[in-house]
């Protein structure tokens, strides 16, 4: 095989999809360029509609007691919606800490804003009450303090991801190679639970008085396990495609999400509310108190953020947000007053407010977690957002 | 109308075709592009998709990772357009953003332990597709090709299908030129071996 043959090939092979991702794509790429603030959109005619602003606004305030009112306006038109994003991550809206996994490692942000890397890590889970992390990395999980101290570290035979600490604080389960292990929260009685699962995370019941595990066995089906005595509670029946996710509520319910539906099932299994997304499934999160549902989902090239209230009257929806572009994860704050959107495609975090809507964006968040680094880096994920220390 | 945005008649590419722009042309496009033509945009992108999304995908081995890949590459590439030297080649720096992340998709997947290639990339034949002689011919090499770790399929991609020189290679990926040659040299090897053993 020469060099010719070799190009030839490669240029050859079928790519599936390749025009129906290329239309894809561009409907993406041009709702981003919809939504660039203006300022980086025509760089050259907005120069100088901030210069005529500016004159506008010296003008406005030496003629005027009403200066500040134009100057309100001056910034409106330049400035509207998520352009009004900060620069840089200076606080959180509320107490608490965020949990956050970039390719440089995952990082604990305190509430003043403050970065700190825990680690080259890559996937993390906070301890119950925030007094420790849980991280993954090639074949080792460890304990950490939020300040990076070493608590404890174990070694599996396969590649850890994925671990996930009980409610309520004395076990941690993780996922090595295809199988998922149980160990208690001082590293010892580190167990196998399951010789094979689908790769879903897995995800603890909220009872703290015993742990349960809920997972997706290689048949598809959602298997609840009393972590304690290894006996199987319920499993679940086939659902019609391969689950993404399985969040529980603190009132003891499960979701599971597919990428095009969602079933909920009670503490016994049994579904008890089901139905299409319409779209795909970006990100999904209970509220603390389990009484809403933050949903992310994309339809075309557009995601939306819905809340779904859910309660014995049945379900009701809000639509909060919708721009183009992907959101990729959701987390609460710990007192449920904001949500955290992270909008990957725009590079920024939203922090709303479902009370009364109020959007706090936060832009460049790739580069603020590569420091240093010539290029920014992937996006980062949130792994949780955690009670104050 | 767009491809005079981009400078005439010669600038103008297919959908599906791209044809190669004079570097002249490059910067006119990207000029305006960044004065806010969304025709301009429209004209970048489709010349640099389908090669972006090829190299993805030869790498990632997974349809739906290679364009979310290329995907983001694009709005990465979209999110600094403001700021780009125009005098630099547009592609080579999307197609860093592209390979890199490749490699990173990669990576963290085979640390996830999933593992496997898509069926319609390692056999067109078993996932019912019609082939024909010539196209078994590279089944084989992709399916070599899948053999090989993410690090050593992006070098032979940047080599064989973007075409950068091994120099080149090393700047993208922040490597050694010694480390870049000794890749492509063992990547081919074993894609020898793999081809040519079994064709025997």
């Amino acid at each position: 095989m020469n060099d010719d043959r070799m190009r030839k090939v490669l240029r050859d092979v079928p790519v599936p999809q390749e025009r129906e991702a290329e239309e894809r794509g561009w409907r993406v790429v041009r709702a981003a360029f919809d939504a660039l603030p203006a300022t980086q959109r025509q760089p050259g005619r907005i120069r100088w509609l901030v210069a005529l602003a500016a004159g506008l606004l010296i003008l406005a305030i030496g003629l005027s007691p009403a200066g500040a009112k134009v100057a309100d306006l001056v910034g409106e038109v330049i400035h509207p919606g998520e352009e009004k994003a900060r620069p840089k991550l200076t606080s959180l809206p509320t107490a608490g800490r965020l949990l956050v996994t970039s390719p440089q490692g995952a990082w604990v942000v305190a509430e003043d804003g403050a970065k700190r890397l825990l680690g080259g890590y890559e996937d993390a889970t906070w301890s119950p009450r925030g007094m420790f992390v849980a991280v993954a990395k090639g074949h080792e999980l460890t304990a950490v303090e939020p300040d990076g101290t070493v608590r404890w570290s174990l070694t599996a035979n396969r590649p850890v991801s994925d671990p996930v600490w009980a409610p309520s604080g004395i076990r941690i389960a993780y996922r090595a190679g295809k199988s998922v292990r149980v160990v208690a929260g001082n590293a010892t009685d580190d167990h196998l639970l399951a010789r094979r699962a689908a790769p879903t995370p897995p995800a603890w019941a909220p009872d703290t008085d015993r742990n349960v595990l809920a997972f997706v066995d290689p048949n598809g089906r959602v298997r609840a396990v009393d972590v304690e005595s290894g006996q199987t509670l319920w499993r679940s029946a086939r659902f019609g495609g391969p689950v993404q996710s399985l969040q529980w509520s603190s009132t003891g319910r499960l979701l599971v999400m597919a990428r095009s539906f969602f079933v909920t099932l009670d503490a016994r299994g049994e579904a008890i509310a089901k139905g299409p997304i319409g779209g795909s499934v970006e990100a999904a999160a209970f509220s603390p108190d389990a009484n809403l549902l933050a949903l992310a989902r994309r339809t075309g090239a557009r995601s939306e953020l819905e809340l779904v209230r859910t309660g014995s009257a049945g379900s009701s929806q809000r639509r909060l947000i919708a721009r183009p572009g992907r959101f990729t994860d959701i987390a609460w704050s710990p007192d449920g007053t904001w949500i955290l959107i992270a909008w990957r495609d725009a590079d920024q975090w939203l922090f709303i407010r479902p009370d009364d809507g109020k959007i706090i964006a936060v832009s460049d968040i790739s580069r603020q977690f590569a420091p240093g680094g010539a290029r920014a880096g992937r996006f980062p994920r949130v792994a949780g957002w955690c009670c104050a220390p | 109308m767009a491809a005079a945005v981009c400078g005439g008649e010669d600038a103008r590419i297919t959908a599906h075709v791209p044809r190669e722009p004079s570097p002249r042309q490059e910067r006119a496009c990207i000029r305006a592009a960044q004065a806010g033509s969304e025709e301009a945009l429209e004209q970048l992108f489709r010349r640099h998709w389908n090669r972006a999304h090829r190299a993805a995908y030869l790498v990632v081995h997974d349809a739906a990772a290679a364009e979310d890949i290329a995907q983001e590459a694009f709005l990465a590439a979209l999110r600094s357009l403001h700021r780009f030297d125009r005098r630099r080649p547009f592609a080579p720096w999307l197609h860093r953003i592209v390979v890199n992340r490749a490699i990173d998709w990669s990576r963290s997947r085979s640390l996830r332990g999933e593992v496997g290639v898509e069926p319609e990339l390692v056999s067109a034949a078993a996932a019912g597709y019609e082939v024909e002689a010539p196209h078994r011919y590279s089944d084989e090499v992709v399916e070599a090709l899948a053999s090989l770790s993410p690090e050593h399929r992006a070098v032979v991609v940047l080599r064989y299908l973007l075409e950068y020189t091994p120099g080149e290679i090393a700047g993208m990926l922040e490597l050694p030129r010694g480390t870049v040659n000794s890749r492509l040299r063992r990547a081919l090897d074993r894609l020898r071996i793999l081809v040519e053993g079994e064709a025997r």
